[in-house]
């Protein structure tokens, strides 16, 4: 008994030992790429980076709290807009990008404490309608721009290399979150509201703290991909709202695994690359092969290839 | 002198124009086993969800020690009321599958109770609940693939790390062979006389409750038809002829 203990213990740090040098040999990839890549190469990064950080999110939130959101960009969407709009008022742009990070979580909060009394496809469903309304306001509001957005002034717009440096450390520190989150005491009551709510309450845990604490939490990062977005891009339009960015993530994290904490950078990674790449070569058919990989993730692999492979390992 | 743990008081439960419990009274003591039985839709587990705060009654109250713990102008939450010390499993089993046997009753030892507690304190004191419900074997088990009895003896692991007062069970041994009925009764027996824990246990195999229990409450189409030792019922003609169906011979 003993002795498989300490076999277990020995194989847990070479675990944890490879897991690590491999992060940081990618880590280091990363961080050299731009200097190696075309400028189309670094763009297509940053795109996937993108995703990624919006795929964790929606991830800890629906794979691991079981709350299906489909107004997860309302954070995206309102810090852009926040933000650019208080540079546009004048205001110094840290203190800008603060006033938009705290506005947005307060918002969060607030939203949160709403839509999380429900449950299921009503969750789902209210969200998506909050995030119509946001849509709704920046369309038909003056001060944001109506139909044209808003724009930053052109120079304060980052430069590639600087938004790709930027995206990079948020992308680590929002998968540092979701494995902090995950492994915690935090943790395990999510997975435990997923399983069934019922049973969590009745051995004691908080379902309404918990789960706002998650809609809050799981919003943070994409609150500052909001303002990274600003000076990425430099401008916003009001269909940042809209429900093709909210599916987006959600694809990306149920195609590379739900609940599971690489698959929604698998499936990120897998469905922008593919998008992108097939859209230069064969442009128009690179949505209905984002479609097509979907339709046969889903149908072979119903808990993602994530999902499917650690499953597999583990047997 | 009986010291009362638990005082339900005139509870009515209705669903739209279903009443589902009509004036219930019922008083447990301390350190007794209470059986609770009675035909199917006659109550029970509605009771039980009235008790732990997921139905809120709409006349009536409950209370536990010296604490309103639900009314019809006061419901505490099901959390709140686990951490003031009542504990409830479920009939139909609610693992939290994709979690292994050992963090299922983490969950319960790090929220369930009043005092917060160290990670490895309560590691500890999940493999003792484990133990003491007889898992150890499957304590890295995905409750997931654990046959009924064990799921059954998860849902009271889970109950008993809350370290509760009182402990409701509904329908642990329905669906189980005789060998394993006979585990639970020795493990409910222990569960009172190990860890003097009060238990109200909701059950239809009259075998397993007869034996075990000091006292019985009938319930038929949510009202208390009678209460009583488990002699008194067996030959009781109202009880016989709304449940039992025929003399019940101990």
């Amino acid at each position: 008994m003993a002795a498989q203990d300490k076999r277990v213990r020995a194989n847990k740090i070479l675990r944890k030992s490879t897991a690590v040098s491999v992060s940081v040999a990618l880590i280091a990839i990363l961080i050299t790429l731009p200097y190696i890549l075309p400028a189309y190469g670094t763009a297509l990064l940053i795109s996937i980076f993108y995703a990624v950080i919006l795929a964790i999110s929606f991830n800890l939130i629906a794979g691991y709290a079981g709350l299906f959101s489909l107004g997860h960009n309302l954070g995206l969407g309102s810090s852009v807009y926040a933000f650019i709009f208080l540079i546009n008022m004048g205001i110094h742009v840290l203190l800008s990008g603060f006033i938009a990070f705290f506005f947005t979580v307060a918002l969060a909060a607030f939203v949160g404490a709403i839509l999380i009394r429900v449950r299921g496809a009503f969750f789902a469903i209210l969200t998506l309608a909050v995030c119509q309304i946001a849509m709704a306001i920046a369309n038909n509001t003056y001060e944001l721009g109506r139909a044209f957005g808003l724009y930053l002034p052109t120079t304060m717009v980052w430069s590639t290399q600087s938004s790709y440096y930027a995206m990079l450390l948020l992308m680590l520190v929002t998968y540092y979150l979701s494995y902090k989150v995950v492994n915690s005491r935090f943790g395990l009551a999510l997975h435990a509201i997923r399983e069934s709510e019922e049973a969590a309450s009745a051995i004691g845990v908080d379902l309404f703290k918990t789960k706002l604490l998650i809609f809050i939490i799981s919003s943070v990062p994409i609150n500052i991909l909001g303002i990274l977005h600003a000076f990425y891009y430099g401008f916003t339009i009001p269909i940042v709202f809209g429900l093709f960015i909210a599916l987006q993530m959600q694809f990306s994290a149920i195609v590379g695994g739900l609940g599971t904490l690489l698959g929604p950078i698998i499936g990120s990674v897998i469905l922008t690359l593919s998008s992108n790449l097939l859209g230069l070569y064969f442009p128009g058919v690179s949505w209905m092969f984002y479609g097509v990989v979907i339709l046969v993730v889903m149908t072979l692999l119903p808990q993602g290839i994530w999902g499917y492979v650690s499953t597999r390992v583990k047997k | 002198m009986a010291i009362e743990i638990l005082r339900i008081e005139g509870i009515t439960k209705k669903f739209g124009g279903v009443v589902a419990l009509n004036n219930v009274d019922i008083i447990v003591n301390e350190g007794e086993i209470l059986g609770l039985v009675g035909p199917n839709g006659s109550g029970k587990t509605t009771l039980f969800n009235v008790i732990t705060g997921f139905y809120p009654p709409e006349s009536g109250s409950v209370k536990f020690l010296d604490n309103i713990i639900a009314s019809s102008k006061k419901v505490l939450k099901p959390h709140e009321i686990c951490k003031m010390g009542i504990g409830r499993t479920f009939q139909i089993p609610k693992p939290f599958s994709s979690l292994s046997v050992l963090d299922n009753v983490l969950v319960s030892v790090l929220f369930g109770r009043k005092e917060s507690i160290s990670m490895a304190d309560a590691r500890r004191e999940a493999l003792y609940s484990i133990e003491f419900c007889g898992l150890s074997h499957q304590k890295d088990t995905l409750s997931m693939n654990l046959n009924l009895n064990d799921k059954r003896r998860l849902e009271l692991a889970r109950a008993l790390a809350t370290e509760p007062k009182l402990l409701l069970i509904d329908e642990s041994v329905s669906g189980l062979n005789p060998n394993e009925i006979d585990g639970f009764i020795n493990l409910i027996r222990e569960i009172r006389k190990k860890r003097g824990i009060t238990i109200v246990w909701v059950e239809h195999v009259m075998r397993a409750i007869m034996k075990t229990v000091n006292r019985v409450v009938v319930l038929n189409f949510g009202s208390k038809l009678v209460e009583g030792s488990p002699e008194v019922i067996a030959s009781d003609s109202k009880v016989i002829e709304a449940y039992l169906g025929k003399k019940y011979v101990l």
